[in-house]
């Protein structure tokens, strides 16, 4: 079987020179299968009588995969010409290049590839704007292209790109066939075509005139090769017929294009000569990347950042816009985080909830290609039968990449439906970037509902941060407690782990917010707070540590005029601090340790402890997390940057270190115990706990039974 | 709404599931992170160390991935799927294969053309289909088909007496120690099993699965394309007209279906299984009144029908729970379905068809739902029985397939109604509901409900008082089911002495399915 693509701009008359030619090879006694690869649907109109058949779309979207077959989507038209219309959704909706690579897909399956067929011929829509487009293109597809172009430059610039797309796909195998140049009455058309040919290493194989034969068989639903096969027009049709199966035969040679360069065109548009072009052929995907080498590395993606995020909010329903897989995969890790905290008690309710919250529109292969609209308004439309006043739609790689108009949808709810709060996070999957980002984008939105009229009463803060791992068990919440009441001050509202509506609105009841970890992402959560309410923060984030433990404590006193009631807390805590240094310095001090972490924050707390201890930190070693190209450390201390496995395993040999502490879990050698740092809670009590956990990994063996066997 | 895997991850874990194939996906890392994790959990490939710090792996053995980003959207990532193709290559693979993401999918990256450059057609494929929203059998079962095709083995050396396991798969909950029991099954019954298509089969032991005698099918929705593809090369299908081997009536069934089709005798493992049920009488009739408090108790199932089926029946004649909601998942065998809501309809409980779990005693579905609704308090016991737990936190096997399945699935009930698993300890708070609630003597037996609830919470377990307080609750409970479901229940639980019984009632059942199935067909 010999396959033809037939490319060229829209409107050119792809689709009649596609008829005309059928027809013609037909004639010839070959068997022909035109497929249309346009989603207007009109190739195969005039082979069946001014009919449109239904398309390969459409059939895919109303018949079960176990009902199709392959006779329901090809047809017989004029001479015995096979005909099939992969069909696409309408203009501006959907993904018409993943209906391309449906359609041709579904024919394969069908059993397309085992009709008898000698010439197939598609006709494919205009440029070769995506990689649907240029399915017919490959290799395994089209063993021969011809173009439709006429005189007039936007004609032969959309020409031009479909041999740049042409010389993307060929490897090696010169496959254009030629131009075939269907007339539009253009002054000097047929020379200014042959010099764009020319130029592009190619040849006019024949010109057909403009005739109102084209207008009058059109009119009767046929072709001019059909109606009027003695007339100059079908003369001409006849010439490419021949062209193909000479082609076909291996008789003719075809070649490999040298598009034009941009000068080159413009000499071309300005009637100039031609000049020589730079014998490089330009690609049409020059930014493809080679290598991942430069891509941003991210292990999660936006959208379910966005939803974790969206799931705070107490009474709300949160949509993902797009296939079964990503509701799936984003809900599964984050509820199995949840019921974990709550199994272990830290969590005294189950206020996030799960069961039934998260909704999916799962969006499938029709939603790719006539786009996911019906199926955002479903969900929507569900969630609010189902009692729900606050909606948060977040949205996936899929209808990012096809262009669903959220917007649109979600504000022609806002309209119908105005007491109920509609949230939409155009996270687009990862195109907005990470989990956090998209953590960010829904925090901004949810900062929204801040109610800024409310008055501050004294008594009351807030506590801000995107991630309360810190507060995790009791104890740690328990500190917490102990460090505020020892003001007189409890929490009003922890945006965003505490979604319940009344604490959200009634933010800026609080005197003041306060940072629960001075990390990036936790800034860039007070940013968004300090934005929506106009007030400056508090200005030293929880402590964790002695250190910041001190520093915290005098600035609440001056904030709250009880320095007075810091200074006695400080003096208290110094005892005991001392008392716990003391304790644990006998099994810590001398210790030779390796600190290293790549998820940022901040470890002086430990690194200070550590001192303290007396203990040895040959090496404190960063390396740079995905987030950013470059992260540099939040620390006091000399730390090395762009810390490698390479260089740890250096350090091992060099130091032979007793203890290797970091935020990722390493291999260490015989001798070198690992410890995990985490977070650990607030204030400086904490930090004894995780000490006695460090002693005891220095004196457990360094490797566990179970990695002998 | 429950949220369930689709064709992304069963096209993913069917290539997992070959020992020696490695996927490329190409796709965003947060489409691979979970699939990498669960696939290095469920199944650690031996030699899997940690010099995985190459890219496209950064750090983990499985899933390596393209990490495809807006840039690659636009302009397309032919690139790396081609520097993908040569990186994975170095792992030495038997076969790889390229699975796109939904958003992959819609840039048409040029798989083949990759492969074809990268001069890899020989062990190299792309797996086109698109997955997105698709059920997550129907693409494991289209994924075996396409890699069999691939590696397209011919019939030449037919091995009397083997079999090969379709429909089982690493997603399947224990999944390793579901194969190893129906492996011993079969072994007893003088069956060599070549292949497990999925379940850690090699390559090459796929490839030598074509000179099978017999397929035996496990799970029948995940091996339908798989089945018909193996029938056309001449490996004939068994497959129990009692669906998956879930629960003891079902694993006998399946036992007995293969002796037939097969010649053998099923002497041996059906004692086997006789063992395991007199252990369970036994341990049931020694804490008869933990035991009893199953009885009555109302139950969701939500699965895909050859497991909900078998699922649903065993607990209405095994146990004498009630269904409160029974849902068939998409992707459903139709068959499967229909008898199943036939079943219901015919023990009276055909309102339970077709609805997503409630509020009941127990919940039967895969693991987030079953955890989060327990929960919530939206029942008292769930019970995970597939994909998102798949077994990754246990060591001891919890699978839902044959009588470890059927022992896991009374653990959980019997620790659920005394309370006694402690990481569910927390979740039992309200009491247990036993009754539906618009059932007939609603009203009454609401009253004494709220008269047991404050008993039982006044009990102190370990005084005797507690033990008197706990049989008045019983006796209770016992007058409350019994006013509910004197109509509607089966005379006695399965787990009876009377196995002669149990035998008889569940045979009703099948045979029922089965004249009704064969009438059908």
């Amino acid at each position: 079987m010999f396959q033809l693509a037939v490319y060229g701009k829209g409107g050119i008359g792809k689709s009649t020179l596609s008829a005309n030619i059928s027809v013609a090879l037909a004639k010839c006694g070959m068997k022909v299968m035109q497929i249309g690869c346009d989603p207007k649907h009109d190739s195969t109109r005039l082979l069946l009588g001014g009919r449109t058949q239904r398309t390969i779309l459409d059939y895919v979207r109303e018949v079960p995969i176990a009902q199709r077959k392959i006779e329901d989507v090809i047809e017989t038209g004029t001479e015995g010409v096979m005909c099939a219309e992969a069909g696409g959704p309408e203009p501006g909706i959907g993904c018409a290049g993943r209906g391309i690579l449906t359609a041709f897909d579904t024919l394969r399956r069908l059993g397309a590839d085992d009709i008898e067929t000698d010439v197939r011929i598609y006709d494919v829509l205009g440029d070769v704007v995506c990689g649907g487009f240029a399915v017919p293109l490959r290799n395994e597809y089209a063993d021969a292209v011809v173009i439709v172009t006429s005189g007039e430059f936007m004609s032969m610039y959309a020409a031009n790109n479909i041999m740049r797309g042409l010389s993307n796909f060929d490897a090696g195998k010169p496959r254009l066939l030629g131009i075939v140049l269907n007339s539009r009455g253009v002054e000097g058309e047929s020379e200014v075509v042959n010099r764009f040919a020319k130029a592009a290493g190619t040849e006019i194989i024949a010109e057909i005139p403009r005739d109102s034969l084209f207008a009058d068989a059109e009119a009767r639903g046929h072709t001019v090769t059909e109606l009027n096969p003695n007339s100059i027009v079908a003369e001409r049709i006849r010439i490419v017929a021949e062209r193909i199966r000479k082609a076909n035969a291996g008789e003719c040679g075809m070649v490999t294009p040298t598009p034009l360069d941009d000068d080159q065109m413009s000499d071309l548009a300005a009637g100039r000569e031609i000049r020589p072009g730079s014998g490089k052929v330009p690609r049409t995907s020059c930014n493809c990347r080679k290598s991942i080498a430069e891509t941003r590395i991210m292990s999660s993606c936006a959208a379910y950042g966005a939803m974790a995020a969206a799931c705070r909010m107490e009474d709300a329903a949160v949509i993902i816009h797009g296939p079964m897989s990503c509701a799936y995969l984003m809900e599964t890790t984050r509820s199995k985080a949840l019921i974990g905290l709550y199994s272990k008690g830290v969590l005294e309710t189950h206020t996030s909830g799960t069961y039934g919250k998260v909704r999916c529109t799962n969006m499938d292969e029709s939603a790719s290609i006539f786009g996911g609209k019906s199926f955002l308004e479903k969900a929507i439309s569900e969630a609010i039968d189902d009692g729900y006043r606050k909606i948060a739609v977040v949205t996936t790689c899929m209808p990012g990449i096809i262009g669903d108009d959220c917007e649109e949808i979600v504000r022609g709810f806002r309209e119908r439906y105005p007491d109920i709060v509609f949230i939409l996070i155009p996270t687009d999957g990862d195109i907005a970037g990470e989990y956090s980002d998209g953590f960010v984008m829904a925090a901004e939105e949810i900062s929204k509902l801040i109610d800024t009229s409310v008055t501050p009463e004294p008594g009351l803060v807030n506590i801000v941060a995107t991630s309360f791992f810190d507060l995790q068990t009791h104890s740690h919440a328990k500190a917490l407690d102990e460090m505020l009441s020892a003001f007189g001050l409890k929490i009003n509202c922890r945006f965003l782990d505490d979604g319940s509506p009344e604490r959200v609105e009634n933010f800026c009841k609080a005197c003041t917010d306060i940072l629960l970890t001075d990390n990036r992402n936790a800034r860039e959560m007070m940013d968004i707070v300090t934005r929506r309410t106009g007030r400056r923060p508090f200005p030293a984030a929880l402590p964790v540590g002695f250190r910041d433990y001190v520093t915290w404590i005098s600035a609440m006193g001056k904030f709250v005029n009880r320095e007075d009631l810091a200074r006695a807390e400080i003096e208290r805590a110094e005892k005991e601090y001392r008392a716990l240094v003391e304790k644990h310095r006998p099994v810590m001090e001398g210790r030779k340790i390796i600190v290293t972490w790549k998820m940022g924050g901040n470890p002086d707390w430990l690194l200070d402890t550590l001192n303290d201890l007396g203990t040895d930190v040959v090496r404190v070693g960063f390396s740079a997390d995905s987030r950013k190209k470059r992260g540099h450390p939040d620390s006091r201390y000399n730390v090395t940057e762009d810390y490698t496995d390479d260089m740890l395993k250096m350090d091992f040999e060099r130091f032979k270190p007793d203890l290797l502490i970091g935020d990722i879990v390493r291999p260490t050698p015989p001798g070198t115990a690992f410890a995990r740092l985490s977070k650990i809670g607030v204030g400086y009590r904490a930090v004894f706990e995780y000490v006695e956990y460090l002693e005891n990994t220095i004196r457990l063996p360094s490797l566990e039974g179970w990695r002998v066997s | 709404m429950r949220l369930l895997p689709d064709g992304l991850t069963g096209a993913i874990m069917a290539v997992e599931g070959v020992s020696d194939a490695a996927v490329l996906l190409h796709g965003p890392g947060g489409c691979r992170i979970r699939h990498m994790v669960v696939s290095s959990a469920v199944n650690t490939r031996e030699g899997e160390g940690t010099e995985y710090s190459a890219p496209y792996f950064f750090g983990y053995p499985r899933v390596p991935a393209t990490y495809l980003d807006e840039q690659d959207y636009i302009a397309g990532a032919y690139g790396k799927s081609k520097e993908g193709l040569e990186t994975v290559r170095k792992r030495s693979p038997a076969l790889i294969a390229v699975i796109d993401s939904p958003g992959a999918s819609l840039i048409g990256d040029d798989h083949d053309g990759a492969i074809k450059e990268a001069e890899m057609q020989g062990i190299a494929l792309h797996l086109s289909e698109p997955g997105a929203s698709v059920p997550v059998t129907a693409a494991f079962d289209r994924t075996i088909v396409r890699i069999m095709e691939f590696l397209s083995p011919k019939r030449n050396a037919p091995r009397p007496e083997t079999v090969n396991i379709l429909g089982l798969s690493l997603m399947d909950k224990d999944w390793k120690a579901v194969r190893k029991e129906l492996c011993g099954y079969l072994a007893d019954m003088g069956l060599t099993v070549i292949s497990c298509p999925g379940a850690d089969s090699s390559v090459s032991e796929m490839a030598e699965s074509v000179n099978a005698e017999f397929n035996i099918v496990v799970c029948p929705e995940m091996c339908a394309e798989t089945a018909k593809w193996y029938e056309d090369v001449g490996v004939k299908t068994i497959r129990s007209l009692a669906g998956a081997p879930v629960g003891f009536d079902a694993t006998e069934a399946w036992i007995r279906t293969i002796a037939e089709a097969t010649g053998k005798s099923p002497d041996v493992p059906l004692n086997r299984i006789g063992e395991s049920r007199k252990d369970v009488y036994d341990k049931f009739t020694g804490m008869r009144y933990n035991a009893l408090r199953i009885r009555g108790l109302t139950f969701s199932v939500a699965a895909i029908a050859s497991v909900a089926r078998p699922l649903t029946e065993w607990l209405y004649s095994y146990l004498a729970m009630a269904p409160a909601a029974v849902m068939c998942d998409s992707g459903s065998d139709d068959t499967e379905a229909e008898i199943l809501k036939r079943f219901l309809d015919s023990a009276g409980f055909g309102n339970a068809w077709g609805k997503e779990p409630v509020r009941c005693g127990a919940v039967f579905c895969e693991g987030m739902t079953a955890l989060s609704m327990a929960m919530e308090h939206e029942c008292d016991i769930g019970v995970p029985i597939g994909y998102s737990t798949m077994g990754l936190d246990d060591v001891i096997p919890r699978p839902v397939y044959g009588v470890q399945g059927a022992m896991y699935v009374l653990d959980e009930l019997l620790h659920g109604v005394r309370g006694s698993r402690s990481h569910l300890s927390r979740l039992e708070q309200p009491p247990i509901q036993r009754v539906e609630r618009n059932a007939p003597g609603n009203q009454r037996n609401q009253t004494q409900h709220r008269e047991v609830q404050e008993i039982r919470e006044t009990r102190s377990p370990d005084s005797l008082a507690g033990i008197r307080q706990r049989e008045a609750v019983q006796d209770c409970l016992e007058v409350q089911t019994q006013i509910a479901y004197r109509e509607e229940r089966p005379a006695q639980e399965g787990h009876g002495k009377n196995d002669e019984t149990v035998e008889r009632g569940h045979g009703r059942v099948v045979l029922r399915n089965q004249r009704r199935s064969h009438s059908q067909q």
